[in-house]
């Protein structure tokens, strides 16, 4: 693929992507940097700054997320809501399909539509 | 032979017996019902307020100060009160009820137990008012905004995610790391919604913002090459906190956060081109530019229009970014139609109204999944 490129298109093409990337990247990192500063810090100045300023980095956050009683039964409920939610819907979305798939029947396309569509 | 068939039908419609019900009674009557409420309005009747408007017309009739024991009847325009009072609250009144000898204070504790009684009767203070509701929201200027702020969604959202999401598909692969560079674009998809509105929050912010740290960096540079006071110094901007620039800051979450979808679902697509038709296309000597434009974007048509038409559907609904960053602030400059039905129908308890809303979201999104069908259903043809 790299064959019918230009060494100079190849380079502002990496560049460019890397710009892209980088953009997509800085939220995320920024999310991650700022959950192990303290909370004081976070709400006051930059993320960037605990690389200069390092007696800022903390792991007290983790620490009250872990030990909070909620946490727990926060993990539970979302467990208990997203397993069967996930079973459910393929085996309901099996039985359904089988006869959309296999048969013709009156109503098939309606029917497809009113799944789809919704 | 017929009975064969008759049994093959019930058979068949067994097997989806379960998702039919459940399409029926979590979608269908619930679309009905809702469509129902917004023809109603609830009618609120508060004794202070009507007494404190009761008062006050009939003091800008007569142009006299009126005091509770005023004669009622011989005040001038009171008449044509009684007369208002009986349309707006659909009273019948009998003849001669309302005599020369009552004061104002007695007229007016006449007309609330009427109001009373004639609600009584009724049984509810539901009024039909028909497309009331819609009309509303036509003159409402809060539902304006929203609408205009979904069209600035609708346009700039589906633009940005389908386009980057295309353009990194075609091109990502030829860079190295482009696993990785991949997963770094898809990740936003895994935080939830309301992780990504505090971290944009963070990301906006005036004296610690990513992005205002961005922007003071460039116009730091452009100060350094073209000597000082090129430009001025940038003090940094809330960009959540001002009605011109916080939709375009929402909506630029909002693709932070889709694009990722698009572009896995546009590379998928890509890679589904038959390798050959590539290989013949690079012996002819196509250039790569040529090879994504000519070929691969055209051999996924159909996957563009069902990603495009997904985004559309998609924010048409946005709903969870605005309301976990902005609420609709900063003046009601940044609500769109989804977060206004929802204040509405929870905070002013006006359920009625937010039906009518929620039957115009339906309504603007169905010309969308009519077209959705139309593609499906041409393909199932096709199969056919």
């Amino acid at each position: 693929m790299t064959k019918n490129l230009g060494t100079k298109q190849q380079t502002l093409m990496n560049i460019g992507m890397v710009i892209f990337v980088l953009m997509w990247f800085i939220p995320s990192f920024a999310l991650l940097i700022s959950s192990f500063r303290e909370s004081g810090a976070i709400s006051s100045s930059g993320w960037w700054m605990i690389f200069t300023n390092p007696s800022e980095f903390t792991l007290t956050n983790y620490e009250l997320v872990l030990g909070s009683s909620g946490i727990a039964r926060a993990f539970l409920n979302t467990l208990i809501i997203a397993l069967p939610a996930t079973i459910l819907t393929v085996i309901l979305g099996a039985v359904t399909a089988f006869p959309i798939a296999y048969y013709k029947f009156p109503g098939r396309i309606s029917i497809f539509i009113l799944f789809i569509a919704l | 032979m017929k009975l064969k068939k008759k049994m093959e039908t019930i058979k068949i419609y067994t097997w989806m017996l379960p998702a039919l019900l459940l399409v029926f009674f979590f979608l269908i009557k619930p679309t009905i019902e809702t469509v129902y409420t917004s023809l109603f309005e609830t009618r609120k009747f508060s004794e202070s307020d009507f007494k404190n408007k009761f008062i006050k017309d009939i003091e800008t009739t007569s142009g006299k100060k009126v005091t509770a024991k005023s004669k009622f009847l011989t005040l001038h325009g009171s008449k044509k009160l009684v007369q208002k009072t009986e349309k707006t609250y659909s009273l019948k009144l009998k003849k001669n009820a309302i005599n020369k000898n009552m004061s104002v204070k007695e007229t007016m504790e006449y007309f609330i137990l009427q109001i009373y009684t004639s609600r009584k009767k009724q049984g509810s203070n539901k009024v039909f008012i028909g497309l009331g509701n819609y009309l509303k929201m036509f003159k409402d200027s809060s539902m304006i905004t929203a609408f205009k702020n979904n069209l600035l969604w609708l346009i700039f959202f589906t633009l940005f995610t389908t386009g980057f999401g295309l353009f990194l598909a075609g091109f990502l692969d030829r860079i190295k790391y482009s696993q990785t560079a991949r997963s770094i674009i898809f990740l936003p998809m895994a935080i939830s919604y309301v992780a990504s509105g505090v971290i944009w929050s963070f990301m906006y912010a005036k004296d610690f913002g990513t992005i205002n740290l961005i922007i003071s960096f460039i116009s730091k540079t452009i100060n350094f090459i073209f000597g000082k006071g090129f430009t001025t110094d940038f003090k940094g901007i809330a960009l959540l906190g001002r009605p011109d620039t916080v939709n375009m800051a929402l909506i630029l979450a909002g693709i932070w956060m889709w694009t990722g979808f698009c572009m896995v679902i546009f590379r998928a697509a890509i890679k589904s081109i038959p390798e050959e038709i590539i290989n013949a296309a690079k012996i002819d000597g196509a250039s790569s530019k040529k090879i994504f434009f000519k070929i691969q974007v055209p051999m996924i048509l159909p996957t563009i229009t069902v990603v495009m038409t997904t985004m559309i559907i998609n924010v048409m609904k946005v709903f969870d970014i605005v309301y976990t960053m902005t609420g609709g602030g900063p003046f009601g400059s940044s609500e769109v139609i989804a977060n206004r039905m929802y204040r509405t129908a929870f905070s002013e308890g006006n359920f009625e109204y937010a039906s009518a809303m929620a039957v115009i979201l339906l309504l603007a999104v169905i010309p969308v999944v009519l077209f959705n069908i139309k593609s499906f259903t041409y393909h199932e043809k096709i199969r056919d």
